[in-house]
């Protein structure tokens, strides 16, 4: 379960949040309009906007508290969090990229062996990031998020700027996601068809 | 004609390997947190501590020399202090041309510094954040490579800089041989004692390293570049 009720005001906007989603190793998908605030509430949910008040519960887990000033820091909030723009890191190889999630893991769910084969990864390992397409680099990133083993698994509109192909063949592989790992996750996108495919239930900013 | 070197110009070449070695260190591990803190920070009292950590760069040499001096001698607290731990006055020895040159070469090191951390996606910290990295970790791992060529130019310009300081390492050293008389001084000397062989060696000697240092730079920032990209 996740609870959040919180606020945040950026560039003079203000975004409020007030959701209870029961996760269950679930895909909740969240669709809104451009600029309603989807990809705010999944870094609120994550810890990267600190400027963010409120509170976040994450099964029972006091996540943040600005009445106490309690805030868990994004490194220790195990939540994985696979952004539009991949964000591999470009001076490591794709082993070494899938390895630096495995090292900073706070428990080891899943081997490397089992998530480099769920997503096809072994052809790639040894190459650099600038090497892949939008597709391999999105599903490296995907499997890097799953490495760090989190209880939720945020997923930030993954397939926006891939040609029709690459989205179906990463489709596929998203399906595998609640089968294979039981992640919850949640799942940002404005589209509808998207959505539709993977989530379990769709809320509407 | 074979033109040799004599152990004062051999042991300038010495002291001025020290002095450049010891000022590139230090600030290197001063400058790396402090230009990382000034590249993200927005706030008036950074941009502050910039334009002053600049001054070096637009002060005549013996302005800063001659202020340093003053700070240097047995009368102020620095002085006094140093002059009671040490035995010794800090103007005219070894610290006091190298206290001179890490001031003096401040800037050149902070500046390439910070464009570095400056063109850095800080997006890839928050990604090693929600990857479990703690902030230190992610400095080290993420900031340390990816900036790594910008890092080892800044180191290169901070060394070749000492190598040619001149006029503050002369207001604070003098001309001592084997103590403050670097390789820059005594070409100076060599040339006041009319010695234009020693003094070539000397002058061809800085020019070539000059020279290979700004090549080896522009190689690296090319290579920076195209991390960055």
């Amino acid at each position: 379960m996740l609870q959040i009720d919180c606020a945040i005001t950026l560039n003079q906007r203000h975004f409020k949040y007030k959701q209870r989603l029961d996760l269950k190793n679930r895909c909740i998908g969240i669709s809104g309009d451009s600029g309603c605030g989807k990809t705010t509430l999944l870094r609120i949910i994550a810890g990267l906007e600190t400027r963010a008040t409120g509170s976040i519960k994450l099964n029972e887990i006091i996540l943040q508290n600005s009445n106490d000033k309690m805030m868990e820091p994004a490194y220790s909030r195990a939540i994985g969090f696979v952004f539009q723009d991949t964000r591999l890191f470009p001076h490591l190889t794709v082993s070494a990229n899938l390895n630096y999630a495995l090292k900073r893991a706070n428990q080891i769910n899943f081997s490397l062996e089992r998530v480099v084969d769920a997503f096809s990864l072994s052809p790639l390992l040894k190459r650099m990031p600038k090497m892949l397409s939008g597709g391999e680099k999105q599903r490296v990133a995907i499997a890097r998020a799953i490495l760090s083993s989190p209880k939720l698994l945020l997923m930030d509109e993954p397939l926006s700027g891939l040609d029709l192909a690459q989205k179906n063949d990463l489709l596929k592989y998203f399906n595998q996601i609640k089968t294979n790992f039981n992640l919850p996750i949640i799942y940002v996108s404005h589209i509808e068809q998207e959505l539709n495919e993977l989530s379990d239930e769709i809320i509407y900013l | 004609m074979s033109i040799s070197l004599g152990p004062a110009e051999i042991a300038a070449f010495w002291l001025t390997l020290k002095l450049a070695l010891s000022t590139t260190i230090i600030l290197m591990l001063i400058c790396i947190p402090f230009a990382w803190w000034l590249a993200k920070s927005k706030s008036w009292f950074a941009m502050i501590i910039e334009s002053i950590v600049a001054l070096p760069i637009v002060l005549p040499p013996t302005v800063l020399g001659f202020y340093l001096l003053i700070a240097f001698s047995p009368q102020t607290l620095l002085g006094e202090q140093y002059l009671a731990i040490t035995g010794q006055q800090l103007a005219f020895s070894f610290y006091g041309i190298l206290f001179a040159s890490l001031i003096y070469s401040l800037p050149f090191a902070i500046q390439p510094l910070q464009a570095t951390f400056s063109q850095l996606d800080t997006r890839l910290l928050e990604t090693a954040h929600s990857l479990g990295a703690k902030p230190l970790d992610a400095f080290i791992s993420i900031v340390l490579p990816i900036c790594k060529n910008g890092i080892i130019s800044a180191a290169l310009l901070c060394f070749a800089h000492t190598v040619g300081e001149f006029g503050v390492i002369l207001m604070i050293g003098g001309n001592i041989p084997g103590e403050t008389q670097v390789l820059s001084i005594a070409l100076f000397d060599a040339v006041e004692s009319l010695q234009y062989e020693k003094a070539h060696m000397m002058a061809a000697g800085l020019l070539v390293f000059s020279m290979v240092i700004l090549i080896v730079m522009n190689i690296l920032k090319r290579g920076q570049l195209r991390a960055t990209d």
